[in-house]
């Protein structure tokens, strides 16, 4: 029996993908690489000369940078702790038969929402509370008699990391959380039947059970986590002076990036630089995510 | 078959609105000027341009300043950059330094050396090769602003003249300090943060922040820096930061502090845009029921300074530079216009002869029927434009977050200054 070949539809139909995708990504791509080989600067318009790699010689160099990118991994990494471990607990819990839990749609609408609001929004609103000396935080501890004295907590390097850390979990939790219980609630239940047939404890069957069958969600969240937060640019800019105060101890890689090639002096071709070693680094940490996703199968 | 038809249909409404985005801001036909500003000043001149210039059809935008700089950069590079636009003292030099930006405004100089235009404000304006790229209207000589009834209770006058001799040089400043705060038992601050302060000394720098492409720090900034952690140390300030909340709260006299007792503020430091811009709007509270109009009074204050100011440039690629030349030769040495702005605002414009003729006899409610003018015009004259850098926003931003430190204790003055170079290269690799 003859069958009409539709295939060329399928071709058809991606063109205009690629098209798009050849204009608005692939091109600017490309260009920035290009940038990054050049020393441009200034905003004329005028391009720069050929310079090789001197602009990667001047980030190995750059102290600015590998402040940056510690920061950046510091503020990422605090945040996924408390993320995975909110959104594990949160994910068990609802899904979990035994307990029987009402209004579970609620919660985690509720918990979903801080996702939807705009990193501006969030920023300002958490520079107002946080403000020294009379901020609403500041005012409820004084006037609780928590502390003596108001703090300033965006002149202290580790509470601005925390805060920022904070918010983003606060934003993402809800996020993982969904993700997670889809994952659950793929585990068959004839598993946890048979663990409970077992005696075993809530905790074993969460530790033997549910996480093992869970990694291939764990580590899809761990690589898209890792490539949001490294290039994490719009809460840290817009708490403090845009700069990374206090002390640089908020600059991220992103915010470098942006302050190169948007203020000052324009060094653009230094800032396509930057931007092409972090997609280096984020290339090369989901790259050893994977591998050691994809060993552990085969053994 | 009309299934067919319902998804092509579908699938062009959806390219057409995807490609909405691409509209961007095609150069109309006929002589459409767009202005662009940070404030909404340049409107209001505006509507006193388009009652002499009706036949000129305008397009005004207000960018918001924190990302001004960084959305006309790019205009400019995308080619949709307005006619005219404001530039502000903050990066005015960035504007005026790059070359093939801005229109050289050579033809407005016979009608700028006719009004007598300040030479600071052309000496900003003006590039490394000596052409005129920005002009402005205004002039932003600084004065001081105290709260009369405060002056009364803490000092015994209110009379301008001898409160000014309790703030009559830095020494005497920090000894009034002390009497303002033993006489309030602490309810009342001198100033709401040292950092109001700053523009006196930066005012009197001898070189700007960067010479030679070397970052300098002149003596004054490690003057303010110890100024700055004295006043706090001593409790003169109020710690609240210029521009946050509690700096305008002060002004209305509705400044609480954390415990939520209020706090008064004894004094403010202005040029002649912030007293119309600034001050007076704020002086009234939101709901109406405190209003310190009418209890404020202008001295100058331990020095005379300077603060701001905003610049008028031409887009070199501006379709219509001739109107839009026009429009800056107006707003710059128009007599007429130039008088019916300082009736409306109380501003100080560059031109000294119109300054000269206008301002006898002005009396300003709000300060208690005072003429500020008399005070502004002393500090106009001594202005040095040639401070200013196109490093200057940050440089501002690096040294601010240096003297918390020295404030905090967390370094010493000298640490402090080969912090601040130290930064000012990393920022800036083009610096020796």
């Amino acid at each position: 029996m003859k069958r009409k070949n539709y295939n060329r539809y399928g071709v058809y139909f991606v063109i205009p993908f690629f098209l798009v995708f050849l204009a608005f990504s692939l091109f600017p791509i490309i260009y920035t690489f290009y940038l990054s080989v050049t020393n441009t600067k200034g905003f004329s318009g005028n391009m720069g000369d050929f310079v090789g790699l001197q602009n990667y010689l001047h980030i190995m160099r750059d102290s600015a940078f590998w402040q940056a990118l510690w920061n950046t991994v510091r503020i990422w990494g605090v945040n996924f702790i408390f993320q995975m471990a909110l959104a594990l607990f949160f994910a068990v819990v609802f899904t979990n038969v035994k307990f029987k839990l009402k209004g579970v749609g609620f919660f985690r609408t509720a918990m979903y929402m801080p996702n939807l609001l705009t990193a501006a929004s969030i920023s300002i609103l958490a520079a107002t509370l946080f403000a020294y000396p009379t901020g609403p935080i500041n005012q409820f501890l004084v006037q609780t008699g928590i502390i003596d004295e108001t703090f300033n907590f965006f002149r202290n390097e580790a509470a601005s990391s925390y805060i920022v850390s904070g918010i983003q979990t606060w934003m993402w939790y809800g996020n993982s959380i969904l993700i997670l219980m889809a994952g659950i609630s793929g585990i068959d239940t004839s598993v946890y039947e048979a663990a409970m047939v077992d005696g075993s404890s809530s905790w074993n069957t969460f530790h033997y059970i549910t996480i093992p069958l869970l990694k291939p969600i764990l580590i899809y969240m761990m690589v898209t986590s890792l490539v949001g937060g490294l290039q994490l640019f719009d809460i840290p800019f817009m708490i403090t002076d845009g700069r990374g105060a206090p002390n640089e101890s908020l600059n991220t890689v992103s915010m470098l990036l942006y302050n190169h090639a948007f203020t000052g002096k324009n060094y653009y071709g230094y800032s396509a630089a930057i931007s092409v070693v972090l997609f280096i680094i984020i290339a090369f940490c989901s790259m050893l995510v994977y591998r050691s996703m994809t060993e552990k199968e085969e053994g | 078959m009309k299934k067919k038809w319902i998804a092509l249909f579908l699938a062009a409404v959806m390219g057409t609105i995807s490609l909405s985005g691409c509209a961007g801001q095609g150069k109309e036909e006929g002589d459409v000027i767009e202005v662009w500003s940070f404030t909404n000043e340049l409107e209001q001149m505006l509507d006193l341009y388009k009652t002499t210039h009706p036949d000129v059809k305008v397009k005004f935008t207000l960018v918001p300043t924190d990302v001004y700089a960084s959305k006309l950069k790019n205009a400019i590079q995308s080619g949709n950059a307005p006619d005219v636009f404001a530039i502000e003292e903050a990066f005015v030099r960035s504007f005026v330094e790059e070359p093939g930006v801005m229109a050289d405004l050579e033809d407005l100089k016979p009608d700028l050396e006719e009004m007598e235009v300040l030479d600071y404000t052309l000496d900003v304006g003006t590039d490394f090769e000596g052409s005129l790229r920005a002009v402005s209207w205004q002039a932003a000589p600084g004065a001081m602003f105290y709260r009369r009834s405060l002056a009364k209770e803490y000092l015994g006058t209110d009379d301008p003249q001898k409160v000014q001799e309790y703030f009559q040089d830095m020494d005497k400043f920090m000894e009034t300090a002390e009497i303002i705060k033993q006489q309030s038992q602490g309810d009342c601050y001198t100033v709401c943060s040292p950092d109001d302060l700053s523009y006196i000394f930066m005012s009197k720098r001898e070189k700007g922040w960067v010479q030679d492409d070397k970052a300098v720090i002149d003596d004054k900034i490690l003057e303010f820096a110890d100024f700055y952690k004295t006043m706090n140390d001593k409790g003169y300030a109020a710690q609240q930061a210029p521009w946050s909340e509690g700096w305008f709260a002060g002004m209305s006299g509705q400044l609480k502090d954390v415990k939520g007792n209020p706090k008064e503020i004894f004094c403010y430091f202005f040029p002649a845009w912030g007293l119309f811009n600034t001050l007076m709007p704020n002086a009234a509270s939101a709901d109406g029921t405190q209003d310190t109009s009418g209890d404020w009074g202008v001295i100058q204050g331990p020095s005379s300074y300077y603060w701001g100011g905003t610049w008028l440039g031409v887009n070199e690629d501006s379709d219509n530079k001739e109107i839009a030349k026009e429009m800056v030769r107006y707003f710059t040495t128009d007599e007429e216009f130039l008088k019916q702005w300082i009736d409306q605002t109380n501003d100080y414009v560059a031109s000294q002869k119109v300054m000269d003729y206008v301002t006898e006899g002005i009396s300003n409610d709000f300060l208690g029927g005072q003429n500020p003018y008399e005070v502004f015009l002393a500090d106009a004259k001594s202005i040095n434009g040639k401070l200013i850098t196109s490093y200057d926003q940050e440089m501002n931003k690096i040294f601010g977050n240096e003297k918390e430190n020295y404030r905090e204790g967390k370094c010493s003055i000298d640490e402090m200054k080969d912090n601040i170079i130290k930064k000012a290269k990393r920022m800036f690799p083009d610096l020796k």
